[in-house]
């Protein structure tokens, strides 16, 4: 599903906006991320995303397809579509996964013989298959919001849309959830999700967009963003054999900025911002050995979309 | 299956699938049979227990006991001790010793009074020769010696046969109740259409509304909202699946209810009674839908469960104490109006001979009952409308100008109906309906303010247009009014009490309007109680003019002039500052 924000903005009290003046598009097919501190405005554009909460102005499309500005566009066929897991969706505590997901299956409309086979599908995707009879308030935090995001997908959606889907999950969980959403993707479902945990999102997002005090700060294509800010922000890592000390002092007089420093094997390794792109790298590392440091390698360190987000933000908070 | 009901069977089966997921469903027919046999063994009990005769007697379902014993010339023991007393009672009688037993005795002088009549000439100028002369043997008999005192007899020589057939000396047995088969299903068909009632009118609005607070303060409805279920399938299926488990358990007395409605003969008003109870159920649920979703927000689905309940047990309380006492020239119009109450009156009617007596539900006639009825069923579509758009949070009003005049007009017809008989006078029957018709005619105008999930800083809140509207809803009344009430002291109206109405009004709608688009604070609330206070006084005052005529204008005229000025003040500054808080809080006015 394609989709396209259109001044996109929302106001709760009429003085401050949760977030205002959006104006994404997002392409078919692709997964992308929302950035931004705790009441940035991301929970609030997802559910004006997800036709759950009426817009102050502006609109979102879909596939071409909009409500009056002002208005969320809550036709059955669009939302049929949509999957969406909102920030702090409660269970049903007496209700088991089962009975979980085929009342949510029903609201879809699925066809009876449809919705039995879709939910032994998303019980056995999200590994709950053996809990399908527990009820939910028995569940651990982690099982019980890999069941809230198995019935975002059990209809299948061409949309879904996850706010903070990673929170509870332990390691293995968020790593199948990757998993999970890279699979849902590949099948021509968008992705919309948001999260704190950068790095959830650094490899799986095709395009972020960064969210700061209800507005969008930079979006665009990871790989873009990342290049595009990283000009400004050489990082790389020195191993030292010998010669610490008077690297220390070479570095303190140049406008270097040690990052850590650790040993690693017998020797130092030391990260290093170095601004002023690689030429200045290069006249560094000439002094280093001038000097005596024993270099034994060096590396340039790719910037990560949290290196990006770092720069761009002071995680101000609305 | 047409689109519309398909529509209405993809709302419902998600709500009635978690209804009766698991166990829920085996304990619901687990209750039907419960309920069943509490009406079976209930009616059971009413129709044959010498511990229910009392109230068999009340219901004229049997004749008193003791007019029973004289007319069968018979003593009725409930136990075999009472039995064998009485047998001695009546063997010391027939030895002439004597009555030693009150009922005895009683019975026996009913006899003699009756034998000694035919002396009087009452029975002779009617009954056979050898029966005046059997019966004047008789009242020479030594058992009529004795001083029996008087009693009232049944005036029937059939019945002065049996007592001479009996030599005056009364047969004892053992009591049995008089209630045939039909009788007896009857009673069954009444207790199980109580049940049906309890369970319609306050079980399913309670549970509905228990439901609904829970979804909101537990922010499950939101998850709802996302899927394929339009606002209005929200609003049907919601409700649909507590309805489910109720309709289960309530199938077993549904059915009893209609074969005891069949047996009394009254099938007529077991459908009505039936009809009646639908709309005011369905009327209940919506409402207490409507509450639960306002007040789950800000309190616990317990506090809400409570509100609830306390409202709901008045209600039934109100209305089943106005059905039984007959719906009487004050009470008849209520009993149409308040939801449950024509449901009870219809139930007597179908069960209860005691309805059949002259009098009883006079005042409450079918034309009333089926306004009253019809009205609720309206009111309950629109709230669902209501509901509907509360689900949505769309910033336009919760109902459209041509849904709100529906429901001022339903609703006014509604007040007149409740309006006593007796009252038959232009003012009185205007003052009254007005009275009545306030207080929902605010929720009215409520449902008209356009606010949704817009903050108040940025509502447009068309001030002039909702008043206008406010105003021709009064108008609508007072045509309807002006329609049905006699207008000969139409010309007698003062003007000055008028005004004071039309103050009190005004303030009132200011007031909804005030409170429905802007916030209020602590204060505020405060500040409303007040002029709340004055503006019922001002219709108090408003009304007395208009029904006297002869009042002053100026109340307080023969008050201190400090007390004057400060009802001066009142008057300007109560609607003022009203208008100068829908201002200050930053909404457009229009």
């Amino acid at each position: 599903m394609h989709l396209a924000l259109d001044n996109l903005g929302k106001t709760y009290d009429g003085d401050a906006w949760a977030i205002r003046g959006v104006d994404l598009t997002i392409a078919s097919g692709s997964i992308f991320g929302l950035i931004g501190p705790n009441g940035a405005g991301k929970s609030t554009a997802l559910r004006m995303i997800a036709t759950v909460m009426d817009p102050t102005e502006g609109r979102v499309s879909y596939d071409g397809q909009a409500a009056p500005a002002g208005h969320a566009l809550t036709t059955t066929e669009v939302r049929r579509r949509i999957g969406f897991l909102g920030d702090g969706n409660p269970l049903y505590k007496q209700m088991t996964p089962a009975e979980y997901l085929r009342l949510y299956g029903q609201c879809f409309r699925l066809d009876p013989a449809e919705l039995e086979s879709a939910i032994e599908r998303v019980l056995a995707t999200f590994d709950l298959t053996a809990k399908a009879s527990t009820p939910a308030g028995e569940l651990s935090k982690g099982m019980r919001q890999r069941l809230l995001i198995a019935r975002c997908l059990l209809h299948e959606p061409d949309l879904l849309i996850l706010d903070e889907p990673a929170d509870g999950l332990d390691p293995r969980g968020r790593s199948d959830l990757r998993r999970i959403l890279r699979q849902v993707n590949a099948d021509g479902t968008t992705v919309i999700i948001s999260s704190h945990i950068l790095r959830e999102l650094d490899d799986l997002c095709d395009q972020v967009a960064i969210v700061q005090r209800g507005r969008i700060v930079v979006d665009g294509e990871v790989d873009d963003l990342i290049d595009r800010y990283d000009v400004s922000r050489y990082v790389y890592r020195l191993r030292l054999l010998a010669g610490v000390d008077e690297a220390h002092t070479i570095l303190g007089r140049t406008r270097s900025l040690v990052q850590d420093s650790a040993e690693v094997d017998g020797a130092t390794e030391l990260t290093l911002q170095v601004p002023g792109g690689e030429s200045a790298m290069a006249d560094l590392l000439t002094q280093l050995c001038a000097a005596g440091v024993r270099v034994c390698s060096v590396g340039r360190i790719r910037s990560r979309l949290e290196d990006v987000y770092d720069h761009l933000s002071a995680d101000h908070v609305n | 299956m047409t689109p519309r009901l398909s529509e209405l069977r993809a709302a419902c089966l998600p709500f009635v699938t978690r209804s009766l997921r698991g166990q829920r469903r085996r304990l619901a027919w687990a209750a039907a049979v419960v309920l069943s046999l509490v009406s079976l063994l209930g009616g059971l009990w009413l129709a044959h227990s010498i511990g229910a005769r009392p109230l068999r007697t009340d219901l004229r379902w049997e004749t008193a006991l003791h007019e029973r014993e004289v007319r069968s010339y018979t003593v009725y023991a409930d136990t075999e001790a009472e039995e064998r007393h009485l047998r001695r009672a009546v063997d010391r009688l027939a030895r002439g010793e004597g009555a030693s037993d009150g009922r005895v005795r009683r019975v026996v002088a009913a006899g003699c009074s009756a034998m000694t009549s035919f002396g009087d000439g009452g029975y002779a100028q009617r009954a056979e020769p050898d029966l005046v002369e059997a019966a004047q043997r008789a009242a020479s008999s030594p058992i009529c010696r004795h001083d029996l005192g008087s009693i009232a007899v049944p005036d029937d020589p059939e019945w002065a046969r049996l007592v001479l057939d009996h030599d005056l000396v009364p047969q004892v047995r053992r009591y049995t109740s008089p209630l045939g088969i039909a009788a007896t299903l009857t009673a069954i068909g009444m207790i199980a259409g109580a049940i049906v009632g309890l369970g319609l009118l306050i079980l399913a609005p309670l549970l509905i509304g228990l439901q609904m607070a829970q979804e909101v303060h537990d922010n499950t409805l939101q998850p709802l909202t996302g899927t394929a279920l339009t606002a209005r399938h929200l609003a049907v299926g919601l409700a649909s699946g507590p309805l489910a488990a109720i309709a289960i358990a309530l199938s077993g007395p549904l059915v009893l209810w209609g074969i005891g409605a069949v047996a009394s003969g009254h099938v007529g008003a077991a459908a009505a009674s039936l009809v009646s109870v639908v709309a005011a159920s369905a009327l209940l649920v919506v409402t207490a839908q409507l509450v639960a979703m306002t007040l789950g927000r800000q309190r616990s689905p317990g506090i809400v469960t409570i509100v609830l309940a306390a409202a709901l047990g008045a209600i039934a309380l109100a209305g089943i104490a106005l059905a039984l006492e007959g719906g009487g020239r004050s009470t008849g119009g209520l009993v149409a109006t308040l939801p449950g109450s024509a449901s009870v009156l219809t139930w007597m009617r179908t069960f209860a001979p005691l309805s059949s007596i002259a009098g009883f539900g006079a005042h409450t006639p079918v034309m009333r009952i089926v306004l009253g009825t019809g009205g609720m069923l309206v009111l309950a579509g629109l709230g669902t409308l209501v509901m509907e758009r509360k689900i949505l949070a769309r910033s336009d009003g919760l109902l459209s100008r041509l849904e709100a005049t529906i429901a001022t007009v339903v609703l006014a017809a509604m007040a007149l109906v409740a309006v006593p008989r007796r009252v038959d006078e232009f003012s009185d029957v205007y003052l009254l309906s007005l009275f009545a018709l306030l207080g929902p005619l605010q929720v009215v105008l409520m449902a008209r303010v356009p606010v949704g999930s817009l903050p108040p800083k940025l509502r447009t809140i068309p001030l002039t247009r909702l008043l206008a509207e406010y105003g021709v809803a009064l108008s609508i009344h007072l045509l309807m009014v002006l329609c049905v009430a006699p207008t000969s002291n139409l010309g007698e109206l003062s003007l000055g009490g008028v005004l004071h109405l039309g103050w009190a009004v005004l303030v009132l709608g200011l007031m909804t309007v005030r409170g429905m688009a802007t916030p209020t604070s602590v204060a505020a609330r405060l500040w409303f109680g007040i002029v709340l206070v004055a503006a019922f006084a001002e219709f108090g005052i408003g009304a007395a003019l208009v029904a006297d005529g002869n009042g002053s204008v100026f109340p307080m005229w023969h008050a201190p002039p400090l007390a004057g000025l400060v009802y001066i003040a009142m008057l300007v500054w109560g609607p003022w500052s009203l208008l100068r808080g829908l201002r200050r809080c930053g909404a457009t006015i229009t």
